[in-house]
């Protein structure tokens, strides 16, 4: 037990972007540290946890980098947008303010960060259904035409949290295997950590994946 | 409980290693040792470590508070290293701080970096944009210098004819670029230097318009250089060999700017040109006219609204796929591979703060890292509002990180003193709201924790080298990097030469230069990735086991390889000496076959990821050297 925190073949870096409230931290708390926080004080810049999931029997690690909403804040954290590998987009399924600003979010996603990032849209506060300000249906559409995956969550029960993370590490574990993801090439500005299990061979067949960066 | 136990014999055994070290201690401060000790062990670090840390907070009182936190950094690191890779440290924190039109200038400022950028543009038939920018700009600055000149020159001059003279002439060093109104222009006077300026236009830029640009500066300076003109070509002396010593400098001197112009108009701006620069037919007329004025001097900012056109479209066109191009990989590793790594190149640079993070995370001190993102975050966005912003909402933000960092009831103590804790909590409760340096102290210890207790580890890291090995294979993926490092590296002798392409004569030689240093730090980043595993190997085994006695053991001995490490990087014999010792003392057969495994591994990658036989000899080269 003591080698699982180094026991992984990928680390994949995760952003959450969205409007202040909507439950980020919350978001990252539950799928940490599987509880719900209810008094969470906003993020101050950035913050970031990390966890170990398993995808297609390959255990990956993810870091995940939490942004603050504040219009405020959002000059300082553009900067840790580069070289994501996947973003949460996050939404209040009971603000439609929230949900009329991802076009603006998903405008700086697609500028600051790299073509083959994952983006997932996450609609929070599922649990909230009598308050519910946006439908399922319409954010779905949004989400398709923007070539988004799509998923809403709650962050208190724990709703589909797990799966969120899960269904972008699918995505762009998918896009290695696939060879879409070129991580060879400079251009693709995914980082991923092949790593070999401490005092053994390495057993694994798939191949170590080299970095592409920017900075 | 026991878990804690173990930690604190582990710090033990770190301070008492230290002494053997032989590092310099600071100087002790008399203030409060108990509560220092206290704050050094929750910190993590040595004794000596916060003593450094504390002296550094002391250096940055005595430097004075200032508001913009960013260049801090950069300050201690060239008041620690000099002058050593302080361009590259300035690079970094401006690069990923500024907006994205400060990160184009500071490429085009940063000699290091653009070659890179300019051999970037070449693939993309981009490179006259820059190339006119930094000729254009070079012209400007060179042709104030001019004109400040000839107006001394002008002074003098005067200063031999008429004491009447010398008042008019002695403002024009003191007038801003900028046009003025003319107050008061002497119709007479100018009349009498209308009847050149014809000659001038012909003379200089044969199908030039002849537009009229009223400069009040052009207009000054026209009255003393067509007189002199007027004297040279009648040939007669006027005032004696000082006088004509000093007009013959001035003329030359206005010469020499419009040659100038006229060059870099030929080569970028013309039609006719081989490779013009993108600009509006409005724009080359604006040229034309500042060129061949009809004061017949030349503006020194006739292509400032052409530059800041090229400028744009190098920004928006060009810049963020250099970002993402493997030339910028490869500026990256000749900044990590320069032996003077800090910590604002890993802090600032999102991809080396990845792996920094992670490896953090595995010395269990990511709180530290935390603190330093969220007050910084903080100070940054709070300075960059100049004093206008709302004090309670600032405040509020501010008692967020008091009350999980430094609350004594906090969610996440970093354990530092009362001292601090008192001063960020009159700092935060400062009428009108706290100041964008509030938490200046704090995070200046933070920094300084993690500069020397933690960058060391980091950068002999197998974290590090992976980070490394990643850029180079996505430098090396690009086919005509490889056969063009290839062909270098066969032909041309090796050298520490860096090049600055700035003139196309240079163009090939510095591509090839470009070429060997990619073969150079090819080399040198395999030879240190496989140098490294040892010590990782060593490090990690261990630990893993959480065996007391052997992580003590053996985090000593790792901690005490670890401080050469940045002496073998220089020299590779050196390194493999090192690397034998290391692999003789160190290791069992069993870990011997592990490492022989994983290298066998590498060597397998390294050469089924390249298409050419050529490539694999470095590596071999390698293998029957170890």
């Amino acid at each position: 037990m003591a080698t699982a925190p180094y026991n992984y073949s990928y680390i994949f870096k995760y952003i959450i972007i969205g409007d202040m409230g909507v439950g980020k931290s919350c978001l990252l708390h539950q799928f940490t540290e599987k509880k719900f926080m209810a008094d969470c004080p906003h993020t101050i810049g950035v913050e970031f946890g990390t966890r170990i999931i398993e995808v297609s029997g390959q255990k990956i690690k993810l870091q995940i980098w939490d942004t603050a909403g504040q219009e405020r804040f959002r000059a300082v954290t553009r900067s840790y947008y580069r070289g994501a590998a996947g973003a949460l987009m996050v939404y209040d399924i009971t603000r439609r303010s929230t949900y009329n600003h991802l076009s603006s979010w998903l405008t700086d996603a697609r500028n600051l960060t790299n073509p083959n990032t994952v983006i997932i849209l996450i609609g929070n506060k599922a649990d909230l259904e009598a308050q519910r300000d946006v439908t399922y249906e319409e954010a779905k559409q949004f989400a398709e035409e923007n070539g988004l995956l799509f998923l809403e969550a709650s962050a208190k029960t724990g709703e589909n949290v797990e799966d969120a993370f899960l269904e972008a590490a699918k995505k762009i574990y998918q896009n290695i295997q696939d060879g879409s993801l070129d991580l060879n090439a400079a251009e693709s500005g995914v980082q991923h950590k092949p790593s070999a299990p401490q005092g053994g061979r390495l057993t694994s067949e798939a191949q170590p994946q080299r970095e592409g960066c920017g900075c | 409980m026991s878990f804690f136990r173990r930690k604190a014999k582990g710090k033990e055994a770190e301070k008492a290693v230290d002494p053997k070290a032989g590092r310099a201690g600071s100087a002790v401060l008399p203030n409060s040792p108990a509560r220092n000790h206290h704050a050094i062990l929750e910190a993590a670090g040595p004794s000596h470590v916060a003593i450094s840390a504390i002296s550094a907070n002391m250096d940055s009182f005595a430097r004075g508070r200032t508001a913009i936190l960013k260049k801090q950094p950069s300050h201690m690191e060239a008041a620690h290293f000099g002058d050593l890779g302080c361009s590259s440290v300035n690079f970094q924190t401006q690069e990923t701080r500024s907006r994205l039109s400060k990160t184009v200038e500071q490429v085009l400022r940063d000699s290091v970096a653009l070659p890179y950028y300019l051999h970037f543009l070449v693939t993309r038939s981009a490179e006259h944009l820059a190339r006119f920018w930094l000729e254009a700009e070079s012209f400007r600055s060179t042709s104030w210098s001019r004109v400040r000149a000839h107006s001394l020159n002008s002074v003098k001059h005067s200063s031999l004819a008429e004491t009447a003279g010398t008042l008019r002439i002695s403002t024009s060093p003191d007038s801003p670029p900028a046009l003025n109104v003319s107050p008061g222009l002497d119709e007479g006077e100018y009349e009498d230097t209308f009847s050149p300026s014809p000659q001038d236009a012909n003379s200089h830029c044969g199908a030039g318009r002849r537009d009229s640009v009223n400069h009040e500066e052009g207009l000054r300076l026209s009255r003393r250089p067509s007189t002199s003109s007027t004297s040279s070509r009648t040939g007669t002396p006027v005032r004696g060999q000082p006088a004509n010593a000093l007009r013959e400098l001035s003329d030359r001197l206005m010469k020499s700017i419009e040659r100038d112009a006229v060059t870099i108009f030929t080569k970028y701006v013309s039609p006719d040109a081989s490779r013009p620069i993108p600009i509006t037919e409005q724009i080359r007329n604006d040229i034309v006219a500042k060129i061949c004025g009809e004061d017949g001097q030349v503006d020194p900012n006739c292509f400032v609204i052409a530059q800041s056109v090229v400028f744009t479209i190098m920004e928006q066109q060009h810049f963020s796929e250099f970002l993402r191009s493997h030339y910028f990989c490869k500026y990256q590793i000749e900044v990590l591979t320069s032996g003077s790594v800090f910590l604002a190149d890993i802090l600032f640079c999102e991809s080396a703060l990845f792996y920094f993070s992670e490896y953090m995370e595995k010395e269990e001190a990511v709180n530290i890292l935390q603190f330093w993102l969220a007050a910084d975050n903080f100070q940054v966005q709070l300075a960059a509002k100049k004093g206008q912003y709302d004090g309670q909402e600032a405040q509020n933000d501010a008692m967020i990180l008091y009350d999980k960092y430094f609350s004594l009831q906090a969610t996440n103590p970093l354990g530092f003193g009362d001292s601090v804790r008192m001063e960020i909590e009159s700092n935060i409760c400062r009428e009108g709201g706290p100041l964008p340096d509030c938490f200046t102290t704090p995070l200046r210890q933070a920094w300084t924790t993690m500069e020397k207790v933690y960058l060391p580890g980091f950068l002999s890291s197998d974290l590090y080298y992976k980070y490394l090995s990643d850029l180079i294979n996505s430098v090396r993926a690009d086919e005509f990097v490889v056969g063009n490092s290839t062909t270098s590296g066969q032909g041309a002798p090796m050298d520490n030469e860096r090049s600055s392409a700035t003139s196309e004569g240079s163009q090939a030689q510095g591509s090839k230069k470009v070429a060997v240093k990619i073969l150079k730090n090819f080399d040198e980043a395999i030879t240190v990735d496989i140098a490294s595993l040892d010590p990782e190997s060593l490090y990690q085994r261990p630990y893993a086991g959480r065996m007391t006695f052997g992580k003590v053991n053996e985090l000593g001995q790792f901690i005490r390889e670890a401080e050469p490490e940045p002496d073998v990087k220089k020299s590779k014999g050196s390194m493999f000496s090192q690397a034998m010792k290391k692999w003789v003392q160190g290791n069992t057969d069993e870990a011997q076959e592990e490492m022989a495994w994983k290298i066998a591994k590498m060597i397998v990658n390294d050469v089924m990821q390249q298409g050419q036989q050529e490539n694999p000899l470095p590596t071999s080269s390698q293998l029957q050297k170890l």
